[in-house]
């Protein structure tokens, strides 16, 4: 089995139309405001833990309440989507780019070199995605890096898989034969008249690989793989909430919710353009 | 085609559905005891958990065993025994009215069978094999006697031999099966009989009603329990909730946080149990900046606040820990209490004589550019890092994920932050990662402890060549002392050894010990006379009631 | 159709032949294995760490064991784990159950919530509830299982009591798993049945069928769920990949005995071959998911049947 059949029904599609994402790319925009603003918005040192001022439950001064060793969950959820997001964000660059660059050689030269190449990647697609994740970081060791890493490694194939349909789609359109026609080198044919027409599925899968990395990624996180415990992640300090969410449900929430916020708002605007793509 | 893979899908339901029927067992109360982890191997002359021992040590006998309370050692398997004047050869009388579970009857022979199968090199023993120390072979003597000989002395010996490790397995059964298959039917003295293992999810004991020949502090109560199923509990979270909802009767290892909820539950027990051997300790790299400074090393135990740590990390169920050994260890020696206790007035000074003389823009303390006046250089050794002028105080420490280790590395981080160290944790994914750290000697801290109630569990860590000598420290002193240990059959003179190893190794600032390990044990409050062997882990579930019998039936 | 067997059966070789080897070397970059672990921590010396090695022949030269494990593959035999002795098929084959206990359910819930809301989404987009399924059908999508799990937990066991919360024994211990895990997976799922219902609704002979009088329902049973679902088909083909991925997570959250606890523990411990066992086995199972994808397809979509005996 290659790709899913609707990837090529959305290609088809011709006609565009704007959807609304604008909601979601707001509330994304907010998140990556305040992760920037961290420093001046936490009211506490994130890694600072007040001796013998754990589990306090939410107060004036503390209005997330603090963790079990004695931090500020607000500060640590506020500080925390630096690691999350940057992470993911690497994630997504590692699988996207050797992502779409596989693909797009994979799909333009065909033969061998694509066979050779998709066999290579339904080696690694033979695993389900965040186990394959799981055994790189086992191998690579801890660390935010290597999340991202092992991440964006596990995303890449299904990513490589896309491009290829996508370009290979392409070619076979009017405007790519004309452009082959008139005798266009390979590689303008690929960068001028291939790659800004599958510009949108690439997105809107980029979108998709976005929010696998996002919820991979903590996973990773979650596990315990993320090498430094004390740099504040919302995978992290949902691990630690997990332990005590009996005892102080208010220290696993935050970074819950958030993270589900971030990914949702990352899915609806993969979904609007998707949307848009099918011209609804 | 279509067929075919329906068959394929009715398969494999088929298999999902098949769960194993239960094996018959006879009436009687029956509990489930919680494990706190899956071991990958239940056979334990080749295994080396603890979570093995906690069914298998009422499976077994042993030759000796250990009084809980006074430590001695009581005859087991074996009614009396002697050393020889050299230490070289220890002779064991053994019982004559001992059968297994199968009938066999126990002699000499049996033991000689169970030690050329722990000591053959196939076995692959991955611990019961080192506990017998120098062995060089036996002679059986007569039908119930037999002599065990050394090529050096050997002193922890009969603590060896009172494990479950060494635990005595019927020659008829370890003739029928081999070293892969024996752990599913393992056949002991024991007052319980090992009914089945189905390996990830449970192990049953029924017990034994032939028992008779049980060590003096075996007390056969009114109720005893009749079947008791192992189960797996490896999520520390939801180990007191399978307590609360009746999933298990009994359950080790719950998270500190719960045992506070458990203790005020009045149809539950909380039972902490103190574990002899290291305490929960971070090994000092020697042979790197800055912790090749003794100073600096010092320094850090100062800076160090153990009873917040306890107090946040363990919700104060543990003793803080001053030495090498916990307190409940053979041959502890309260003389380490005085060691660096929490004074970060005192740290900062030490710092300051290594030459952190000053404070970067962060906060951190660094050493100056010009030699500052008054201060000691910082050692230099040749397999340390250059020391540069400017070089901020910046310590990594490598963390395992167990034991809250993580936690208690945060709050150090977060202590010594306010004194100007700047703690860098690594924390990795298991004992491999942890192994590969150490071998890359890339850390300051590297935090990792053995458990036993001999101990000769510091030479390990500490003796020149051990394989975990991960401080890098190599003392002459120190090798004497820990091998002379071992070496002395007198207690009296084991334990001076001890007492110098344990303040030699305090005083040169090896460790950062943080607090003894203390099992938090729980159980409903249906169960009684809840006790624990030496070593700590095992339970005398020979001696356990049960309220309200017929509760399983 | 011999021809396509053929093809696929050299295709699920080749792909198991090339994921077994890239585990082999890749397990073999970190130094160490799981009897070295072990034997450190029992408190043997370097010299009877290197003698129990040479015993279980892992100081050969790499190729010499790569081409003897291959040997041992070609007759079925996995090996053994390093810790336990046991052969590797026996402790796969006693985790698999529970496994495909857990993705199975796991796939039903999925596929009833999946289908449910997809179709939902499709009929009666853009009215509320149509809006509804959509947002539920994303949430699904944007949840950590990890979170999902917790909260669960915390519901149904904690507050409530009413489930058990972790481990592996009758029925009620997969209730909790299976309903998280599928929720999880049906995001996906009803995503893609909206989108083919949705282009199907739109198509020619749908207008047409409305044209000749037939009710929506006959319609939606008749036309839209026939052409509709194939493309589902080779989605929920996709997600039993999800599935099994997210069965590892879902094992360890809950405690399940499992191939995913089994790969953790293997992996983090580095007993090799148990986990190249697996990925053996994962590699069988994502070729055989995909072909029966494939049939699957073809029997329901005629145009892909006569592609393939062309």
């Amino acid at each position: 089995m290659t790709e899913p059949d609707s990837v090529h029904r959305l290609l088809r599609r011709p006609h565009r139309q704007r959807r609304h994402y604008h909601a979601p790319l707001a509330v994304i925009m907010i998140i990556v405001l305040i992760t920037l603003l961290a420093p001046a918005l936490a009211p506490y040192d994130p890694r600072h833990a007040v001796s013998g001022g754990y589990l306090l439950p939410p107060s004036a001064e503390h209005i997330f309440g603090t963790d079990t060793l004695g931090r500020d969950v607000l500060s640590r959820t506020l500080w925390g989507g630096r690691q999350t997001l940057s992470t993911a964000l690497l994630a997504t660059a590692i699988t996207i780019i050797p992502g779409l660059l596989i693909g797009a050689v994979s799909g333009f030269t065909g033969h061998w070199v694509d066979r050779a190449m998709m066999a290579a990647m339904d080696t690694l697609l033979a695993f389900p995605n965040l186990l394959l994740a799981l055994v790189i970081i086992a191998l690579i060791g801890t660390g935010a890096n290597q999340v991202a890493l092992s991440v964006g490694m596990a995303g890449l194939p299904a990513f490589a898989r896309v491009a290829r349909a996508a370009v290979l789609d392409a070619r076979h359109r009017l405007y790519v034969q004309a452009a082959w026609a008139i005798g266009a080198p390979p590689h303008r044919v690929l960068i001028h008249h291939i790659l800004p027409n599958i510009m949108e599925t690439l997105l809107s899968f980029a979108a998709v690989s976005l929010s696998w990395a996002l919820l991979n990624g903590t996973a990773l996180f979650f596990l315990g793989f993320g090498g430094d415990p004390s740099i504040p992640d919302w995978g992290v300090m949902l691990n630690e909430g997990r332990a005590a969410f009996r005892v102080a449900p208010w220290i696993a929430l935050p970074p819950g919710m958030t993270i589900t916020l971030t990914v949702f708002a990352v899915n609806r605007i993969a979904d609007s353009w998707q949307d848009a793509l099918n011209g609804r | 085609m279509n067929r075919l893979f329906i068959t394929a899908l009715v398969v494999l339901l088929f298999l999902a559905a098949c769960t194993g029927p239960e094996a018959n067992e006879p009436p009687g109360p029956r509990i489930v005891y919680g494990l706190s982890l899956m071991p990958s191997g239940f056979d334990p002359h080749i295994n080396a958990s603890a979570e093995l021992g906690i069914p298998l040590r009422s499976v077994y006998d042993t030759l000796v065993y250990r009084d809980p309370i006074t430590g001695e050692f009581v005859p087991g398997l074996a009614s009396h025994w002697e050393m020889s004047p050299d230490g070289l050869s220890y002779t064991f009388y053994l019982r004559e009215d001992v059968h297994f579970h199968d009938g066999t009857p126990f002699n000499a022979n049996a033991v000689a069978v169970n030690l050329d199968r722990i000591t053959a090199p196939e076995t692959g023993s991955q611990k019961a094999r080192f506990m017998l120390g120098p062995i060089s072979g036996y002679e059986v003597i007569d039908a119930y006697t037999i002599k065990l000989n050394f090529t050096e002395p050997y002193a922890p010996l009969l603590d060896s031999l009172s494990q479950v490790y060494l635990g005595i397995a019927s020659p008829a059964q370890l003739a029928q099966y081999d070293n892969a298959t024996y752990q599913f039917h393992q056949v002991g003295t024991g007052p319980y009989r090992m009914v089945e293992y189905v390996p990830g999810d449970r192990l049953v004991l029924t017990r034994n009603e032939d028992y008779l020949w049980g060590p003096s502090f075996y007390v056969a109560p009114e109720h005893p329990i009749q079947t008791i199923e192992f189960r797996f509990f490896e999520d520390p979270p939801t180990r007191a909730l399978a307590l609360e909802s009746g999933d298990a009767q009994i359950m080790g290892e719950i998270q500190p946080i719960d045992a506070q909820l458990l203790a005020g539950n009045p149809n539950l027990r909380l039972y902490p149990v103190p574990i002899p051997g290291q305490p929960l300790q971070f090994l000092m790299n020697t042979r790197r900046f800055p912790t090749d400074s003794h100073t600096v090393r010092q320094a850090l135990i100062y800076a160090t606040n153990r009873a917040a740590i306890v107090d946040a990390v363990f919700q104060r169920f543990s003793p803080v820990a001053y030495g090498p050994l916990s307190q409940v260890t053979d041959f502890y020696t309260p003389d380490v209490a005085g060691y660096y206790p929490y004074d970060p007035g005192q740290a900062q000074s030490l710092l300051f004589t290594a030459g952190f003389t000053e404070t970067n823009e962060d906060g951190i303390l660094v050493i100056p550019t010009g030699p500052a006046e008054g201060t000691e250089t910082p050692a230099l050794t040749p397999t340390a890092e250059p020391v540069t002028a400017g070089v901020p105080l910046e310590v990594t420490a490598i963390v395992p994920p167990w034991g809250l280790t993580p936690q208690v590395a945060q709050i150090l981080q977060s202590q010594w932050r306010t004194i100007g160290i700047d703690l860098r944790i690594r924390q990795v994914a298991g004992f491999s990662q942890l192994r590969e750290a150490a071998q890359s000697g890339d850390y300051n801290l590297i935090s990792l402890n053995f458990f036993g109630k001999d101990p000769d569990v510091l030479a390990q860590f500490f003796m020149t060549d051990a394989p975990l000598n991960w401080t890098g420290y190599s003392d002459f002193e120190l090798d004497t002392y820990l091998s002379e240990g071992a070496r002395q059959p007198d207690p009296a003179t084991r334990e001076s050894m001890y007492a110098a190893a344990q303040i030699r190794i305090m005083e040169q600032a090896l460790i950062l010990p943080i607090r003894d390990y203390i099992n938090l044990n729980g159980t409903t409050a249906t169960i009684q006379n809840v006790q624990f062997d030496s070593q700590g882990w095992f339970p005398l579930l020979y001696n356990f009631s049960i309220l309200t019998p017929g509760d399983g039936n | 159709m011999l021809r396509f067997m053929r093809q696929r059966l050299l295709s699920t070789l080749l792909t198991i032949w090339a994921t077994v080897t890239l585990a082999f070397f890749a397990l073999r970059v970190i130094p160490g294995d799981a009897i070295t672990n072990q034997l450190l921590q029992g408190g043997a010396t370097e010299a009877e760490i290197a003698a129990h090695r040479a015993a279980l022949n892992l100081d050969s030269p790499l190729w010499n064991q790569y081409l003897g494990y291959l040997g041992g593959l070609l007759q079925g035999d996995l090996g053994r784990s390093l810790l336990s002795r046991q052969p590797v098929n026996v402790l796969i084959a006693e985790q698999f159950g529970a496994t495909i206990a857990l993705a199975l359910s796991a796939l039903g819930t999925a596929l009833l919530l999946g289908l449910g809301l997809g179709t939902i989404e499709a009929l009666f987009w853009p009215r509320r509830v149509g809006r509804l399924a959509n947002a539920l059908s994303i949430v699904a999508l944007s949840t950590p299982i990890y979170w999902t799990g917790t909260l669960a937990i915390y519901f149904f066991s904690t507050a409530l009591g009413i489930l058990p919360a972790t481990g592996s024994g009758d029925l009620r211990h997969l209730i909790l798993p299976a309903a998280v895990l599928g929720f999880h997976a049906s995001g996906g799922i009803a995503r893609i049945t909206r989108a083919s219902l949705r282009h199907v609704l739109e198509a020619g002979f749908v207008r047409t069928a409305y044209a000749k009088g037939l009710s929506k329902w006959q319609v939606l049973h008749r036309h839209v769920l026939r052409a509709g679902l194939p493309p589902v088909l080779a989605v929920i083909a996709l997600q039993a990949g999800f599935l099994l991925g997210g069965t590892v997570i879902t094992e360890i959250l809950f405690v399940r005995r499992g191939i995913g606890q089994l790969l953790q523990s293997a992996v983090l411990e580095q007993d090799y071959p148990v986990v190249q066992g697996i990925v053996v086995l994962s590699a069988i199972i994502y070729s055989l998911v995909n072909a029966l994808a494939d049939v699957l397809y073809g029997a329901l979509d005629p145009r892909v049947n006569t592609d393939l005996q062309a």
